[in-house]
């Protein structure tokens, strides 16, 4: 997370309203965008982020000041979303989708917000590269998928993702690797056989 | 939660301060939600009496902001509407409302916040607890204990800080029992109210927590030992100082040359910490997923370690814990650097719950990772001297702690361990049996209304098994090695399955009025078909496939229960016929009543049983009436130790409820109408009929319970919600 929001969001932690607005306007979009991966249905997405975040300003109320401040707050909302995706996905798992069905859409379109000043033919390359790449990570067995997809679409830590996995970061080393690794192999070989 | 998008719009240029998002014309709904969306000070122009006209809006979310506003009055607030307000139909308006009433720095009546905590929505009823925690010198401390059975773990965690901020008032047990919630906010929110104790904090739960599998609560648990037993890191630091070596020393010679050195200067906290860290050792492990660290990379020299180095932390954690995200510049770099192998580390090992047979492994890994040293005689006989000297105080201390609590047997902690919603249906019956992939593992199995089967395993919260559907889940019974299911099939037969795979299929046709039951053993299944006025019980031997000779027929009506106790064949049965309700005792082997005859031979009620179950040993049948009113008939004396009356007899006659026995006989778990569950003393010798405690509040009426076979004081129980859950009592 940049640095600079980091600091602001401690500046404003004496302040839970303020504090909370900022949260949602920085990572309501994030959010929801990594929640459509999961669920495929812009609808339980928004339910379940909208629960994240009422989840997560009753819990900020309750945190002590100190606990506001020194929180990875980014790091802390995914966890609730991880959490929130997965108890829906164990209650209805027949609506829950795979990465690369219609979530990856949904999501592109969110992106497509935040490129509204680039260059249209550079944002439909991107789309089509980013599809590409997911497409690939989905043929990826489900624990390296999961890892690859926080590490490399959410941009979050390593540490992070073991976080919100609950998983050592040894594991999730190995699995951030192993999935390249094997993300790597079949691109090499798409790559064979087009030639 | 209902959020509408029109509701909420809003300028930017309103919140200052706030970095403006270009893909956000609006704001989030659930800034509405939560009275946000509105500009943070009251406009001079709103008067106090456009509020309150406001509060009448047909919109929710304009009354959210108006209440939001009215908070704002502080001690001139309104606080007549506003209590009135805690009524509204929309959950985001009562969550604000209650939320107001503890800001408004007015002596507020508790009453009528503390009823909000049966509220259906769990905004509302966390929100309470949030607000209560505030008058924490008046407000009454069972509300908030109860609310730790709270089905969602954000009231459990707000009920976990309300307690905290109860100050010396603070009872501590239940603290200690919510470090071991299955939810990490729930643990979280334990360790850091533990840390508002001050010197009441118990040193031991803390270290536990320290290992806990989240990070959160591991910090959370470290910072408030830090604020409860800031001596416990000066002690380990200079511990520390004490026994780390340099490097380049020769271990055998620095023990043999300067043996005073191996001793901190402070003894005492070393054997204190060594003793307490036993104990976190004993129940703690790490789970399967986390053995990917013992792959890391470590001194493998084996040595004989001496009993104070085991504080020594492992290297392994310095690398996970403090290495830095450098994955992306180096993804092959998954070794450990050679200078960090001896690096200090402030915490402790991470080690998970349950478990004790990864036991020797950390204690093996531990070993390898650090230096070697040997102990000559003398001064192991100084060490057993002085460990001798100090733990014998702190194990007297620490035995009578224990004393008093199992003494005070109604201040039973109560933590959710488990806890799953069924979407398919209502929870019919649940009972404790091992998976038949992991027979030492103690996994919950329940059936549901709409046919299914599941079993779960509640210490990793992981779905073991399906099964069905079926038309109807007439009876489980699950023993050390299998699950029994008897179920009515398409055809309408009666289907008895072991593990899922078809055992027998019984020559009878049964119906939707059917009822059956397995002996606890799965030896035997009794059904009642209940078609046209018949009876009859028929019981067959499922080892043979055979049906008993002796068929029972004397029970009037309709049969609707029958109970096989854990030992023995003495059946009991419940009939209904013309208001008239009959409990009949019978032998199961001979087809005959073993009650006298006179006058009647069966035990009469004027109410419907709602619930009953035979004590472990047979010998006492524990029924529950529609009015709650519990009653145990003793075999051998030919009635009751006692008869209860209900504490809270709700309003009105139920016809559905659950109990069950511990597997020591000595208590007995009952629900209640509106959801709570009560223990009661249950042994022979103290037949008082007063209940020990209370536990449970939800809204949804709990359909069965099944007490852990286990002796580990869980409870699994579900609700004609589809919600199924595990309590555990510490």
């Amino acid at each position: 997370m940049d640095i600079c929001i980091e600091e602001r969001l401690s500046q404003l932690a004496d302040d839970v309203d303020q504090y909370y607005e900022l949260l949602v306007e920085l990572y309501w979009h994030q959010l929801k965008a990594f929640v459509l991966r999961r669920t495929g249905n812009p609808q339980d997405a928004e339910d379940i982020v909208q629960d994240v975040f009422v989840r997560a300003y009753v819990a900020l109320e309750r945190y002590p000041l100190q606990q506001r401040r020194s929180l990875k707050v980014r790091a802390w909302l995914y966890k609730i979303a991880w959490n929130l995706t997965s108890n829906f996905a164990s209650r209805s798992p027949q609506s829950m989708l795979s990465l690369h069905d219609g979530g990856s859409e949904g999501n592109i379109l969110l992106d497509q917000e935040d490129k509204e000043t680039e260059h249209p033919e550079d944002i439909i390359e991107q789309i089509e590269r980013k599809q590409e790449l997911e497409a690939l990570v989905e043929t990826l067995p489900q624990h390296y998928k999961l890892v690859v997809c926080l590490y490399y679409f959410e941009e979050l830590k390593l540490q992070e993702i073991a976080d919100i996995l609950n998983q050592p970061l040894g594991t999730v080393k190995v699995y951030a690797r192993r999935g390249i690794q094997a993300l790597r192999k079949s691109l090499a070989k798409e790559i064979n056989e087009v030639g | 939660m209902e959020f509408d998008e029109h509701e909420h719009q809003q300028s930017k240029s309103q919140r200052p301060n706030i970095p403006q998002h270009s893909s956000s014309p609006s704001i989030s709904p659930v800034l509405a939600y939560l009275g946000l969306s509105s500009p943070s000070t009251t406009h001079p122009e709103e008067t106090m009496g456009q509020l309150l006209t406001e509060l009448l809006h047909e919109k929710w979310s304009v009354r959210v902001a108006a209440v939001r506003k009215l908070e704002k009055f502080k001690e001139r607030a309104p606080l007549a509407a506003l209590l009135h307000m805690l009524e509204d139909e929309h959950q985001a308006v009562r969550a604000a409302t209650v939320r107001a009433l503890g800001k408004i720095n007015q002596e507020i009546p508790l009453d009528p916040l503390l009823s909000m905590l049966h509220d259906s929505d769990w905004h509302v009823r966390a929100t309470v607890l949030g607000t209560v925690s505030k008058y924490s010198d008046r407000v009454p401390i069972e509300p908030l204990v109860s609310a730790l059975g709270d089905l969602d773990e954000s009231v459990r965690a707000a009920a976990i800080a309300a307690i905290g901020s109860l100050g010396e008032r603070a009872p501590i047990a239940p603290l200690v029992a919510a470090l071991h919630d299955y939810t990490w906010t729930v643990r979280e929110a334990a360790a850091l109210a533990l840390g508002n104790m001050a010197d009441r904090a118990p040193i031991k739960p803390l270290l536990a927590a320290m290992e806990d599998v989240d990070r959160a609560v591991r910090q959370a648990a470290e910072q408030s030992l830090h604020q409860t037993h800031p001596e416990f890191f000066v002690k380990k630091q200079k511990q520390q100082e004490n026994v780390d070596l340099p490097a380049s020393q020769e271990i055998g010679s620095h023990a043999k040359d300067q043996p005073q050195e191996r001793l901190p200067e402070d003894g005492t906290a070393r054997v204190i910490d060594l003793a307490a860290f036993r104990d976190t050792r004993t129940v703690s492990t790490i789970k399967p997923q986390e053995q990917d660290n013992a792959s890391s990379p470590g001194p493998a020299i084996p040595v004989e370690l001496p009993e104070h180095q085991l504080l020594k932390s492992n290297p392994n954690k310095i690398i996970w814990s403090e290495q830095t995200d450098d994955f992306r510049s180096k993804q092959s770099a998954t070794s450990m650097p050679k200078q960090q192998e001896q690096m200090p580390v402030s915490v402790l090992e991470k080690r998970a719950m349950a478990q004790p047979d990864r036991r020797e492994h950390t204690t093996r890994k531990r070993s390898l990772a650090t230096p070697a040293r040997r102990i000559r005689l003398p001064e192991r006989g100084l060490i057993a001297a002085v460990l001798i000297a100090i733990c014998l105080p702190w194990l007297f201390l620490s035995l009578n702690q224990h004393i008093h609590t199992a003494s005070t047997i109604n201040q039973w902690a109560i933590a959710t361990t488990f806890q799953h919603h069924d979407t398919t249906g209502s929870i019919s019956t649940a009972i404790w049996t091992s998976a038949p992939s992991a027979p030492d593992t103690n996994c919950v199995a329940f059936a549901d209304t709409s046919g299914h089967v599941e079993v779960w395993d509640p210490l990793t919260n992981r779905r073991v098994n399906t099964y069905g559907p079926f038309v109807k889940v007439l009876a489980l019974t699950g023993t050390t090695n299998h699950l029994y299911i008897a179920a009515l099939t398409q055809n309408g037969s009666i289907q008895i399955l072991e593990d899922g795979l078809t055992k027998q299929v019984l020559p009878l046709k049964g119906s939707q009025h059917t009822t059956g039951s397995f002996s606890p053993d799965g030896t035997y299944f009794s059904v009642a078909l209940n078609t046209s006025g018949d009876s009859t019980i028929h019981t067959w031997n499922i080892i043979t496939g055979k049906e008993e000779p002796h068929t029972y027929t004397a029970q009037p009506g309709m049969v609707e229960t029958i109970v096989w106790p854990a030992q023995g064949s003495i059946v009991a049965s419940v009939s209904t016929d013309n208001q008239t309700n009959e409990i009949e005792i019978w032998n199961a082997t001979t087809g005959q009543s073993i009650l006298p005859a006179q006058p009647v031979p069966y035990i009469n009620t004027n109410l419907a049983v709602v619930a009953m179950a035979w004590s472990p040993d047979g010998q006492r049948l524990a029924y529950m009436l529609a009015d709650e009113s519990v009653s145990i008939y003793n075999r051998q004396s030919g009635g009751g130790p006692f008869t209860t009356t209900p504490t809270d007899p709700g309003n009105g006659l139920q016809n559905q409820n659950a109990l069950a026995w511990s597997p020591d006989g000595k208590y007995l778990a009952t629900s209640q109408a509106n959801g709570e569950i009560q223990i009661w003393d249950a042994s022979l010798d103290a037949n008082t009929g007063t209940p020990l405690g209370t536990y449970q509040t939800h809204n949804a009426q709990i359909t069965t319970l099944a007490w852990s076979p286990d002796n580990s004081k869980r409870i699994v129980g579900g609700d004609n919600t589809g919600n199924i859950w595990v309590l555990t009592a510490m």
